[in-house]
């Protein structure tokens, strides 16, 4: 009976092959090239494949170890060429439709290869040794490339976390029971931010960010009452930062601000829910107008 | 030739504190001084993202205090993003200039 490896398999399969060097009369070492073969349902043809093995290495002892590209490893002790050859025939009939298990008989080109563990040792010893070394390359390449799309995930597109949701919930109940209108502004240039900031800070609650994570995070944490918000950002664009807010505060007072006077940006920045537009210079009278719109809105506090 | 920069948008929404105005006046030569520096870094051959990025930041600055020359210099330079070198150098030694002229200006007023 031959036992079957489907768990830690290239290395059970390097360890046994290892273990050979020193034991390797009346063994019999076959290699299944199988991740060669075409099939969209590889992985139940090879769990039958498994049982016809079995049943045609009779009272066989040794292992099969089915790899993750599963490409099919039989280590069997027996001196019974006649049988290894019913297997292969058998294996052969079995992917009767595919060409490359007719293509050539044997070898790393072909469907199979058939390893003498005394005198094809090393050349077998190398066979499992690849598939090691491939899968703990893919392994590798699979932990690169899962580290580099969460270095690219987008935050503006990530769902609040428990913390973060709580933080908001308590700034909505912070706003809806402040006495001043509190303002964020959100502009990277210190000189444009320190203008805003200065002129308004005698009358409301002022918070500034210099890039769009910051701003986020400012808005989510103090429910400011109304945002000026530049489009050109360092990080992420302020339609970007606008999208963020809206989703989560649909009655969110944004004005956006830039120093490029297009119309196509008026209309994209009205669309994704901005309720003003600022083109600079930054004006008493520009500003004005978008506080008092809000203000219409904004219903003073009694303590 | 009228003065290089034109305080009354900023006067007003500064409601005229000297205090805040000196700060600000500060404030705009220094991070001019940088974005200089910067465009001076990114004067390359062809497309240069930093460059326009930078020309377009330095253009917001400049237009908010009121320094509309060198807003329009910036407004140029921030065209030329795909210029060759030599162009962009040129604008870049007419943002210079106007700058050293506008910090004049300004230092002379927080005086």
């Amino acid at each position: 009976m031959l036992s079957t490896i489907t768990k830690a398999v290239e290395e059970s399969l390097v360890k046994e092959a290892t273990a050979l060097a020193a034991k390797r009369f009346h063994v019999q070492c076959l290699h299944f090239h199988l991740s060669k073969l075409k099939g969209d349902n590889k992985h139940n043809d090879v769990l039958s494949l498994l049982s016809i093995i079995n049943n045609g290495m009779e009272d066989t002892e040794g292992s099969v170890y089915l790899c993750n590209d599963y490409d099919l490893f039989i280590i069997a002790r027996t001196q019974n060429t006649s049988i290894i050859k019913k297997l292969i025939s058998n294996l052969t009939f079995f992917y009767a439709d595919d060409p490359i298990a007719h293509s050539t008989t044997s070898g790393e080109q072909g469907f199979y290869t058939l390893y003498n563990a005394v005198s094809d040792y090393e050349a077998f010893f190398l066979a499992c040794n690849k598939k090691l070394i491939a899968l703990q390359q893919a392994e590798e390449e699979r932990k690169l490339k899962h580290t580099a799309e969460s270095s690219q995930k987008n935050p503006m597109q990530e769902e609040f976390t428990a913390n973060q949701a709580s933080a908001w919930k308590n700034a909505l109940h912070s706003r809806a029971k402040r006495m001043r209108p509190a303002m964020l502004i959100i502009e990277d240039q210190i000189f444009s931010r320190q203008l805003l900031k200065e002129s308004l800070a005698k009358d409301y609650i002022t918070f500034d960010a210099k890039n769009a994570m910051e701003g986020i995070n400012l808005y989510f944490t103090n429910a400011p009452d109304i945002v000026f918000l530049d489009i050109e950002l360092p990080d992420y664009d302020g339609y970007a930062v606008l999208q963020k807010i809206i989703a989560n505060d649909p009655e969110a007072f944004v004005i956006m601000t830039t120093a490029n006077n297009n119309a196509a940006d008026v209309k994209k920045a009205v669309a994704a829910g901005a309720r003003g537009y600022i083109v600079k210079p930054f004006t008493k009278q520009k500003v004005q107008q978008y506080i008092q719109l809000h203000r219409t809105n904004f219903k003073p506090k009694t303590e | 030739m009228g003065q290089p920069v034109d305080l009354t948008y900023l006067r007003e929404l500064t409601g005229g504190d000297k205090e805040v105005e000196g700060r600000l006046f500060e404030l705009f030569i220094t991070s001019c001084e940088d974005a200089i520096k910067t465009l001076e870094a990114n004067c390359t051959d062809g497309e240069n993202a930093a460059w326009r990025k930078q020309a377009h930041a330095l253009k917001g600055s400049s237009v908010n205090i009121g320094a509309n020359v060198l807003a329009g210099l910036c407004s140029k330079a921030q065209d030329l993003f795909t210029a060759p070198s030599n162009d962009k150098q040129a604008v870049l030694s007419s943002i210079k200039s106007q700058f050293q002229e506008t910090k004049a200006f300004l230092k002379g007023i927080a005086k």
